[in-house]
Formats: structure tokens, sequence, C-alpha cells
């Protein structure tokens, strides 16, 4: 391992916290670069960790993890538990809303909201098939009648204040429905099993707050079709996690494309892989970008290498170029005279923290500025950078990237243009957004 | 001190398994509130920090990655950063006061731990032997940085040393565990 002091010296700093923030970006850019750095650090909070251990030992109090366990109950399902808002037992809010003339409907609707609200969070927050939501805790007191009457008079003379506090719970439920179904539109989660991976749209800033906006989620969904297809070929449902990158989305298998021209051109295909298409776009080739026909009836992809022959039965087989094999092409694909408002899907497998953007009939960056992708994150509420966007050929093409550090909370993409060689913060125009 | 049942646990955690979360909590909630406890002022702060550390694990599990840390020393560096957090608001109020950290007489390891810590038991000897070799002085200085977790600047004027010094002492000690704990694990 062969370090420079002042690396070695900001290392340490960095793993005892004592970095400030604008350092502590600059080194943490300069580490994903340094696999020497990284081992480095990775050591560092090795020694650190076990300094840690050498604490007096302290017992944490009795019925911490149960609290720590309400905490994310609390927060991951807030409105699924039997009490009401003001911590009423039900039958005290239910007698509540009768003596104080605050019509049923209203509370009806109020958890039909409070329902839905759950199950959105529950597919956004938790896509997967967990389970996070505990019985619901209904605390009725031993205490006999007397007392329950003398409750309900307490909460009759507070009724007018309480019918009010309702109706501001209602309209507050119905603003974070309205968030939360909005949310969802901008997301498009592929497969239930395919737990943690995320699509989100990225649109032109000026679209995203359009709200009948059209939703193009076929691509995404083309691509993990294949994924989960191919998964499930090979070794059935997964167990896991799907990987979405790496060898997932090139397993060393056969596709079967069965209709629709699936978007080869953003699948990454290694040496060895096939295609089978049962319904090649022979006619309208021209509509799909990168496709190019040949003199010899075969078509190519020049954005997968993968040349495309017809198979007897009508079918086409896709197969990678070999080595210096340059097909003629008949007529190139000429970029579509018709303007597109650029766009984008980014795909991240959460668990892994690997992703890649897809983009299609996004500009030419201005001399002098290359695009850059950035991803908040929700946690520090601060921009990461993900890297600058290489030039792209015809404006579209899929790039890979990989969550920076562990930890991070992801919640919007931005892709901006910035000076040549890249910012640290987005400064530039936003030519993306989402969701 | 990487092991991989843990990182099994860190996995089945980020798929929402409740049941493993608490057998890593059966394991890590103890040295990690030992740690709060003597980074932290108060017995509160320690708890709603180990609190606050385990939501987090709850809530990051699933970005867990065993290539850029073991799975304790990821937790470990959530709660460090908990605990940095806690300190920078609660410097205000405690500007200047010490968080019972120079005066460390008490053992390093004690007789009373629990099954979880034993799991760490033999690690956090080598690390206390390591400790034990340093000087009172760097020691003080490395126990300040990392239990302390406040600048270099603060901890020279804590200590009465020259800025230079505390630098290096700081280094020293860092290095001289480092390599004491590799040479062991090698």
């Amino acid at each position: 391992m062969m370090l420079e002091k002042s690396a070695m010296e900001r290392a340490e700093l960095y793993a005892l916290g004592m970095l400030d923030e604008a350092k502590t970006g600059d080194f943490e850019r300069q580490l994903r670069r340094e696999p020497d750095l990284q081992a480095y650090v990775y050591e560092l909070e090795e020694t650190m960790a076990g300094i840690s251990l050498t604490a007096p030992h302290k017992a944490p109090p009795a019925g911490t993890f149960e609290t720590i366990m309400d905490r994310i109950d609390q927060r991951s399902t807030p409105l699924t538990r039997s009490v009401s808002r003001f911590g009423l037992p039900v039958w005290a809010a239910a007698a509540l809303v009768v003596l104080s003339g605050v019509s049923v409907h209203q509370v009806v609707v109020n958890q039909q909201n409070r329902k839905e609200i759950s199950t959105l969070k529950e597919q956004l927050v938790k896509p997967a098939n967990v389970t996070v939501v505990r019985p619901p805790e209904i605390k009725v007191t031993s205490s006999g009648g007397t007392e329950r009457a003398g409750e309900l008079r307490t909460l009759h003379s507070q009724g007018g204040l309480k019918n009010y506090a309702l109706t501001q719970d209602l309209e507050v439920l119905k603003q974070e429905l309205g968030k939360l179904k909005k949310l969802q539109e901008e997301r498009f989660i592929p497969q239930p099993r395919m737990s943690r991976m995320v699509v989100v749209e990225m649109v032109d800033p000026a679209l995203a707050n359009e709200e009948k906006r059209e939703r193009r989620f076929e691509l995404p969904q083309k691509i993990s079709d294949i994924v989960a297809a191919g998964l499930d070929r090979e070794s059935g449902p997964p167990e896991g996690p799907v990987r979405l990158s790496g060898e997932a989305d090139g397993w060393d298998g056969h596709i079967v494309i069965e209709g629709g021209m699936i978007p080869l051109s953003h699948i990454r295909m290694p040496e060895g892989s096939t295609a089978t298409h049962k319904a090649f776009p022979v006619e309208n080739w021209r509509d799909h970008r990168g496709l190019q026909r040949n003199e010899d009836g075969t078509f190519y992809d020049r954005y997968t290498d993968m040349i495309w022959r017809p198979l007897e039965n009508g079918d086409y087989l896709g197969t990678k170029a070999a080595d210096g094999e340059a097909p003629t092409p008949v007529q190139n694909i000429e970029t579509p005279a018709i303007e597109v408002p650029p766009n984008a899907y980014t795909l991240l497998d959460e668990t892994t923290g690997e992703g890649s953007i897809i983009v299609s009939d996004v500009p030419r960056p201005e001399e002098g500025q290359v695009y850059q992708l950035w991803i908040n994150d929700a946690f520090t509420d601060s921009s990461i950078s993900l890297g600058v966007v290489p030039p792209l050929e015809d404006g579209a093409g899929r790039i890979f990237f990989n969550l920076p550090e562990t930890g991070i909370s992801p919640s919007n993409y931005i892709l901006t243009a910035e000076p040549d060689g890249g910012s640290h913060t987005p400064s530039g125009n936003t030519i993306l957004i989402g969701p | 001190m990487t092991d991989h049942s843990e990182v099994r646990l860190l996995e089945r955690i980020g798929r929402g398994n409740s049941q493993a979360f608490e057998e890593l909590y059966q394991l890590y909630a103890g040295p990690l509130f030992s740690y709060a406890r003597k980074s932290l002022a108060t017995r509160e702060d320690a708890e709603e920090s180990l609190q606050d550390t385990f939501v987090k694990i709850w809530d990051r599990a699933h970005t867990y990655d065993e290539k850029l840390a073991a799975p304790f020393t990821w937790t470990m560096m959530i709660l460090r950063g908990i605990c940095m957090d806690k300190h920078r608001r609660l410097n205000a109020k405690r500007r200047g006061k010490s968080v019972e950290l120079t005066a460390a007489p008490e053992p390093r390891v004690s007789a009373e731990r629990t099954l979880e810590s034993l799991h760490f038991a033999e690690t956090a000897a080598q690390v206390s032997r390591a400790l034990e070799s340093l000087s009172q002085c760097d020691r003080e200085c490395l126990e300040l940085a990392v239990f302390g977790q406040i600048s270099q600047e603060k901890i020279a004027n804590q200590l009465n040393a020259p800025l230079g010094t505390v630098k290096t002492r700081i280094r020293r000690s860092l290095q001289k565990i480092r390599t004491l704990l590799k040479s062991h694990d090698a």
C-alpha cells in the first residue's frame, strides 16, 4: 500500500469524524477513486470500532428493543393503530364523534384515507413482502362504567375543540394522501419480489408538475420483465433481492422475446448472450433507435453490438457480433425529426446500491459543459454526485452507477448541466428531474 | 471483526426480518450502549442514541455492503455519527465540560459482561492491551478523539497541549493500535 502521508492523515481525520463537511465530500470523492485508500480507511474504521469496544460495559435498559420496534411501527404505519390521534381508545373516539356532532361520514372518510395512506406507504417504503405492522394495541382499562361515563362527559365538554381538530385532521390526511398518490405515480416498482428495485422517471422540470402528464413506464417494465424472466428460467424465483445491473441483466443465457420491440439497447449483453425475437419489427425497424438494416437481410443493433438474423420459422436470432464482423448497413437510422422532450429512467437496486440511468433525447451539452447526475439524500437533505455522464451518441444510452456510500437514503434524482469536469454541488441548469 | 453470520443477519434485516433484527440487537446493543454511555454525558442521551442507531440500522440494512465495513464497524459508524450530532447540538450547553473521559479508571473489560459482549470480548481485550501499551498522554488524546468526538483544537485546549503535539499523539496512537490489531489478526 503506497499512500501519501497527506492522504493517510486525511483518512485518519475522516475515520475520527474530524473532517468538516466540505473536506469530507472531497475526501469521499477521492476515496471512491482509490482502492488503496479505501482499504486503509477500512482498517481505520475497524480500529475505531475496536477502540470503541473498550468502553466500560453498560447494559441498555430493559424494554429498549420494544421501544425501538414501537418507533419503527409508529413511523412506518402511524395510522393503523386503533387509537385516535388524541391517544383515545377507539370506543372513546367514537363516543366523542356522536356527542360532538361530527358526521360519521367524516370519520369513515378519515379511516378510508388512513387505510389508503397506510397501504401506499407500505408500498413505497417497504415494497418487499415485509410486515412490520404489529397487532393493534387497544388499551382499555379495567375501570368500570362510571369511569367511562365520566370520561365521555369530559369528551363532550371538549367536543367543539376536538370537532375542529378532527376537521383539521381530515384536511391533513387528504393532503398526505394526495402527495403519496403523486409519489406513487412517479415511482414504478417493477415486480413485487424484486423487492428493492425502484424505477424513477425523470422529466424536463417544466413537465414535472404537470398533473396529467403521461407516464411512460413501458420501457423499464420490459427491462424488468426480462430480468425477472431470465432469473425464473434459470433458477426459479430468487430468494433474495434481484441485482439489476451486473450479472442479472446480462445473465449468461438466452432471452426469448414474445412480442414488441424490447429495448435491447438498454440491456448489457455479455459475450455468449443470445436472444430469440418472435416478432422482430422487420417493417418498422426505423422506429427503433440504434437499429440498422444490413444488406444481407440481417439487422444490427449498434448499442448492444448484436446482430439479428432471420430464422426459418420467422423468428430472429440475436447474437453478439464477432470481432471484426462489420455489417454493411442498408440505411442508417436518422435521428427522428420530431422534437421529443428529454427523458430518463433511473433504475436502482436499493439492496446493492447499484443503479443505472437510461436517457433518451437529451440534447448535446453546450460547449464546455457536461451533464452530471445527482441524487438527493433524504436523510441529510444534500445532493450527492453520482458522476458525470459520458458523451452520448444520439442523446441516448444507459449509464451505470453505484450509490457512493452506505447509509444514503435516496430521494430524487437531478441531471444538471455543469462546467466541464463536473461540480461539487449542482449549480447549472436542471435538464431532468425525477420524481 | 467480520462475521459472516452477522452479515447474513443484516441481509435478513434488509429484507424486513424483525427476528434477525432482534438477534442483532441482542448481539450489539451492549457494546453500542457502552460506547454511547462513555461518549455522551447523560444516560438519557445514550439511550436515545442507541434507539436512533437501531432505527437507522433497520432503515439502512438493505444498503449494507460488507466490502465497505464489517457489520459491527458499520453499526458503530452509525452510532458515532449520531453521537457526533448530539455532541454538536449539546455543545453550546455544555461548552468546556468534559464528558467523563479523562477520568477513566474503570476496568476496560468488565467481569460482568453478558453473553452478547462475550462475542466481542477477545477483540476488546486485544485493544485494551494495545491501549495500555500507549503512554498516558497518547491514550488520553486518542480516547478524547474517539469517545469525546471533539476537534483536535478542543483536545489541545482541554489538555493544555500544543495542537501539533495533539495531532501527532492521536496519529501515533491510532497507527499503533491499528498495527497491533493487524499483527494479531495475521
